[in-house]
């Protein structure tokens, strides 16, 4: 053919005149309207078309461009139009393309000669009549009035839901204006929806041409806002999780395979459910599958079916409760009279995130559950695991919970599962399966969970163990119950067995004010944390053997009133820990914890307790760590000749009492006075006997006896301003019966000497070796050190102390003593 | 294939075919005039390619370079301004997708003053935006609509020893004239059509010394010259794809010569022109003696060190060039 037209011309232009040869042709009448169409019929130009050849410029053009992309282009460029952005973005109804095999292309729409798609196939430079008028017309090939055109080639797209397709027409909702403003397009009637209103040929980065991506919902949630899961103000509403991965399941490849799509990571989308084009399957919602009685539900959520066969299927239990819709479980489904797609089943109830409310749902008085309502002391919710806050001393939860190998769930406040989120009921319970190790349920009405099933997400105490492995240390000491008392019930009446080994005391629904106490208690200090340990660490309780009697040291105390501090755990009266609290048991023991340093192993509940173990917070040997947290100015004590691992001990059990257990029973001691934990030897007052009882001749200090180590008695001295502890001059004076303080008395050994301090110039421990003391240590106080009785005797001071306290300079008088008047 | 190389296989073929005879002898006639009257021959500026700047631009339309040397390049499908040194290292780029001060959308062209500051042809907000030569908004001109019609502000340049700027606004197929210090219409040449001072979608500008307007008038193919006041001057260049004629006109610059640079979009070349309108040549590479064929070039500048700079807009990069001489 092209050989043909150049012969032709070659002939017509050698003898005809040129004018002759437009007609043979139809090429343009005259110049300038040949200009006007050769500025786009590229090869219609004079010099290519009437001379056949090039220029010196550009080569002979014979192939016909005219519909090129190129070509559009040198005037849509912004030179004429700006389509750059729009059309020229490789963001465009495909073109240099053969339509799909199945797709039947209207004669009006000519592909080029290779049968492919071009702009031409759409557009023309000639203009169509068309209804639209010029500012909606692009100089297509038909009227696209409504998307007219769009269908003529896309037949399989029009129609409505009939055909499997999102409707098309007038709406009632309104279409949103931020969709327009992104380049939707509304048909020529209200609210109208057309091809246009979701897709766009030309300019869309999106997918199928969309005016949003629909990959994210985006597009779908323009129109569907009340599909959304949040809606404007940020509220939660009941409407199945969209662009969320999903966390426990997996979208079957079968819905894939139908057609089913996901977010560009995965997530669940609208188009997950839904298939808006071509839906063959399910007309009425353009479903992916049929949804018959939650199938499409169970289709995903497959491990929800286990729920069929549980006090949670209501068509076992409640078969005649209706949801929202008014719907039984045997009419819509078993997930439907808890769940639907795209609205509330049941009225919420109270609570502080999304998911405590569904629960609550049924679980509050006069509803369906009301049986199992859980009571005012329950576990808390709305906290998170791996965040202690100020509960780092107890530990209430592991402080260092691994995060990756953490199983249990946790939910964000729209009831979303987030790992930072918090503790609410599905994080322990998992509705949809009665017993953790097992896919049975159980329907009985009269068979009650126990720590094996009830819905838990794993048994107890393993699933506690989830967050309080740190209270674990429980296991084999004499505060697991099994071991020690397999008995014993908890208010439940529930043995240990039963209970599992947390259940014994604490219980996560129904426990008593303060840590979900699950035993009776019986003392009434007014302390709930006192009142714990007493309900069996009485003559009654199991712990009878380990009760503490009189003499023993102080409790609901406050160290701030005793001028002390601590770094052991305090507490007010409901239990609370607090930094100005009281001290109570917990404030030295820690129940969960034989031993300090966990080295506890195997059976330990059948070992006798030492002062390393006995559920102390910190051991109290070889140094006095726990005693000394409290009591700092005794500690020095620590390595001096006080310290009976330093000085020999006669037999005393140092390893068993430790430094301070030696001279100190903190329960039961014999003697109430300083909890005195030894005998009382000869003296003049009660202090007195207390060192007497080691500064004696069989005592362990018997070569540290004084010769002569008195002081006149019943002086009255007066010692107002030197009687403050924790002064330079402070000088103690005692009821020589009870060894209480007094402001005026007479002097003891204590007097003059701080018995747990070695030298009174520096408040630190001993040496850890026997040394000789002189004027300056010695365990003087420093009052003693600086004054040595001076600020009483004035310069009388030193002929006074030889005479009490050395035996040469008394004995050479002692024929004939002359007493000073003072003395008398 | 040569064209004459072309002729002779046909000739060939048809000698092959019995009874052809006659055609035969037309045919040989035909080809003797076609060789008679074609003139041969065509005379070539020389450039040599420095280098080229790219950045991931997106369709680029237009370049300027300051007096300081730093090359502004209009980068409008991505709505910002390109910035490179004298070396065409990118140094910055200003803009984004918007029309607030300092957006754009989907600008054109570029014009650099003797200070530094630089105006853009804010297409898509009707309007000229001036900046700093760091790219800090300065003003803006709002280019009013004619009868409805939106204006269409394709390019600017701005003559300031009269303290004036001149804005081709495509759609109204007019230059308007505004003042430079209170920024306000002062006056407008030229109307719709295809005679003397008519314009069919006038496109990019360019002042040579004296500050006479070049107008690239596109579906008139030619350039349009005005002197200062809006005279009509000269045409250069026309239609066709012969030398001196033009398919699609998009970028002009005037070099220190007062020679005359046109691109042309789609046959991808660029002309030279004597300052009276006569054709003089065509751009090649050094060396290479034939027709430098560029990938949709559209605007063009031709700086004091005479530079060729060339915006290829298919191509999304700016060749930088040395002319010769």
């Amino acid at each position: 053919m092209i050989n043909k037209i150049f012969l032709v011309s070659l002939i017509l232009c050698s003898i005809i005149p040129a004018s002759a040869s437009f007609a043979l042709v139809e090429t343009p009448r005259n110049p300038d309207s040949a200009k006007e169409c050769a500025i786009c019929h590229y090869r219609w130009i004079d010099t290519f078309y009437l001379d056949g050849k090039g220029s010196d410029l550009v080569p002979y053009q014979q192939e016909k461009v005219v519909a090129r992309l190129e070509m559009c282009f040198t005037c849509h460029d912004g030179s004429v139009v700006d389509s750059r952005a729009r059309v020229y973005n490789d963001k465009h109804h495909n073109t240099d393309k053969p339509p799909p095999p199945h797709m039947k292309i209207p004669d009006i729409f000519p592909l080029d000669e290779n049968g492919v798609m071009q702009c031409a196939t759409c557009h023309t430079a000639h203009g169509v009549p068309s209804e639209m008028g010029i500012e909606k017309t692009i100089f297509i090939r038909a009227s696209n009035n409504n998307s007219e055109m769009c269908i003529m080639c896309h037949t399989d797209k029009e129609g409505s839901i009939s055909n499997g397709n999102h409707p098309v027409g007038p709406a009632e909702k309104e279409i949103p204006l931020n969709l327009i403003s992104h380049g939707s397009r509304v048909g020529d009637k209200k609210n109208h929806i057309i091809c246009e209103t979701c897709h766009t040929v030309h300019g869309s980065p999106n997918e199928s041409f969309l005016i949003e991506s629909a990959r994210n919902s985006g597009l779908c949630l323009e129109c569907h806002a009340d599909k959304n899961v949040f809606d404007a103000d940020g509220k939660r509403n009941h409407q199945h999780v969209v662009n969320v991965k999903p966390v426990n399941v997996k979208i079957p490849e079968e819905v894939i395979d139908k057609g089913a799509k996901i977010g560009w990571e995965g997530e669940i989308i609208c188009q997950t459910c839904h298939k808006v084009h071509n839906n063959n399957i399910e007309k009425t919602l353009l479903l992916i599958m049929k949804d018959e009685k939650s199938s499409l539900c169970l289709t995903c959520h497959k491990d929800k079916n286990y729920l069929a066969d549980t006090k949670h299927n209501l068509v076992h239990l409640a078969p005649k409760e209706k949801n929202l819709e008014g719907k039984t479980v045997a009419e819509a489904g078993i997930c439907s009279p808890c769940h639907l797609p795209h609205k509330e089943a049941r009225t919420s109830g109270e609570g502080e995130d999304f998911i405590t409310r569904l629960c609550l749902s049924c679980h509050k008085k006069g509803n369906i559950a009301e049986k199992a309502v859980p009571v005012d002391y329950r576990h808390p919710l709305g906290i998170s695991p791996f965040n202690n806050g100020s509960d780092t001393q107890l530990n209430l939860a592991t402080p260092d919970i691994d995060e990756d190998t953490f199983t249990l769930p946790l939910f964000n406040k729209y009831g979303i599962q987030d790992h930072d989120g918090n503790v609410t009921c599905t994080t322990c319970h998992d509705p949809h399966r009665w017993r953790p190790d097992s896919e049975k349920g159980e329907i009985r009405e009269d068979i009650k969970g126990d720590s094996f099933s009830s819905f838990l997400r794993k048994t107890a105490p393993d699933i506690c163990k989830e967050c309080h492995s740190n209270k674990f240390f429980i296991e084999n000491s004499k505060h697991d119950i099994a071991k020690v008392a397999p008995e014993e019930k908890n208010s439940l009446d529930q043995t240990p067995s039963e209970s599992g080994l947390c259940g014994v005391c604490h219980l996560v629904h129904g426990g008593q004010q303060g840590y979900l106490w699950a035993r009776k208690t019986v003392s009434e200090s007014g302390n709930i944390v006192q009142d714990l340990c007493t309900g069996c660490h009485n003559e009654q309780g199991m712990a009878k053997e380990k009760i503490i009697k009189d003499y023993s040291h102080p409790v609901n105390i406050s160290l701030t009133e005793s001028g002390l501090t601590t770094t052991l755990p305090l507490f007010d009266k409901k239990g609370h820990l607090a930094d100005n609290g009281l001290m109570t048991c917990e404030t030295c023991h820690d129940p969960h914890k034989w031993s300090p340093d966990n080295t506890a192993t195997g059976e330990h509940f059948k070992v006798e307790g030492t002062i390393s173990n006995s559920f102390l917070r910190t051991a109290n040997f070889p140094s006095p760590g726990l005693c000394g947290d409290c009591h700092k100015d005794e500690s020095y004590i620590e390595k001096t000749d006080h310290d009976m691992m330093i000085s020999e001990s006669y037999g005393l059990k140092v390893a068993e009492s430790g430094t301070c257990g030696v001279c100190h029973n903190v329960h039961n001691s014999k003697n109430k006075t300083r909890l005195w934990a030894l005998d009382f030897a000869d003296g003049a007052s009660m202090m007195d006997k207390m060192c007497n009882y080691c500064h004696s001749g069989n005592g362990s200090a018997k070569d540290k006896i004084p010769d002569i180590a008195s002081h006149p008695d019943d002086q009255l001295i007066n010692n107002i301003g030197r009687d403050i502890k924790h002064t330079p001059n402070y000088f103690p004076l005692y009821n020589d019966r009870s060894g209480e303080y007094l402001s005026v008395g007479n002097i003891s050994c204590p007097s003059c000497h701080n018995v747990h301090q070695w030298d009174p110039k520096f408040k630190k421990i001993g040496p850890g070796t026997n040394i000789e003391g002189n004027a300056t240590n010695s365990f003087l106080r420093m009052q003693t050190y600086s004054l040595l009785c001076i600020d009483c005797h004035g310069l009388d001071a030193l002929f006074r102390f030889k005479y009490y306290h050395d035996v040469e300079e008394r004995v050479e008088k002692i024929t004939n003593i002359i007493v000073p008047d003072t003395f008398q | 294939m040569r064209r004459s190389h072309y002729h002779a296989m046909k000739m060939k073929k048809l000698l092959d075919r019995p009874g052809n005879i006659s055609i035969i002898i037309f045919a040989v006639i035909s080809i003797l005039l076609y060789y008679s009257g074609h003139a041969s021959g065509i005379d070539f500026t020389y450039i040599q390619h420095l280098y080229d700047i790219t950045f991931d631009m997106n369709e680029p339309s237009d370049v300027a370079v300051s007096g300081s040397g730093q090359i502004y390049i209009v980068d409008g499908v991505n709505n910002r301004v390109v910035v490179s040194n004298k070396k065409g290292k990118v140094i910055f780029a200003f803009g984004e997708k918007g029309s607030g001060m300092g957006q754009m959308l989907y600008p054109l062209g570029i014009f650099v003053d003797s200070t530094g500051n630089v105006y853009l042809a804010d297409s898509g907000n009707h309007r000229i935006q001036i900046f700093d030569p760091f790219g800090e908004f300065q003003s803006e001109i709002k280019i009013p609509s004619v009868k409805g019609v939106l204006a269409d502000p394709t390019d600017i340049t701005v003559d300031e020893s009269r303290n004036r700027i001149y804005i081709v606004d495509n759609n109204n197929h007019h230059i308007l004239v505004y003042d430079l210090d209170t920024l306000k219409l002062l006056d407008t040449y030229g109307t719709p059509g295809m005679g003397k001072r008519q314009f069919r979608y006038p496109f990019l500008i360019s002042a040579d010394k004296a500050n006479y307007l070049y107008i690239v008038d596109v579906i008139n193919t030619r350039v349009q010259v005005l002197n200062p006041d809006g005279k009509f001057v000269q045409y250069i260049g026309g239609w066709g794809v012969e030398k001196g004629e033009f398919f699609r006109p998009k970028g002009v610059a005037v070099d220190r010569s007062n020679r005359v640079f046109v691109s042309d979009g789609y046959m991808g070349v660029i002309q030279v022109f004597k300052t009276n309108g006569e054709f003089d040549s065509v751009i090649s590479i050094a060396d290479k003696s034939r027709i430098k064929k560029f990938n949709k070039p559209v605007g063009i500048f031709i700086d004091n060190n005479n530079r060729l700079y060339v915006v290829e807009m298919f191509a999304n990069r700016v060749g930088v060039y040395d002319i010769f001489y």
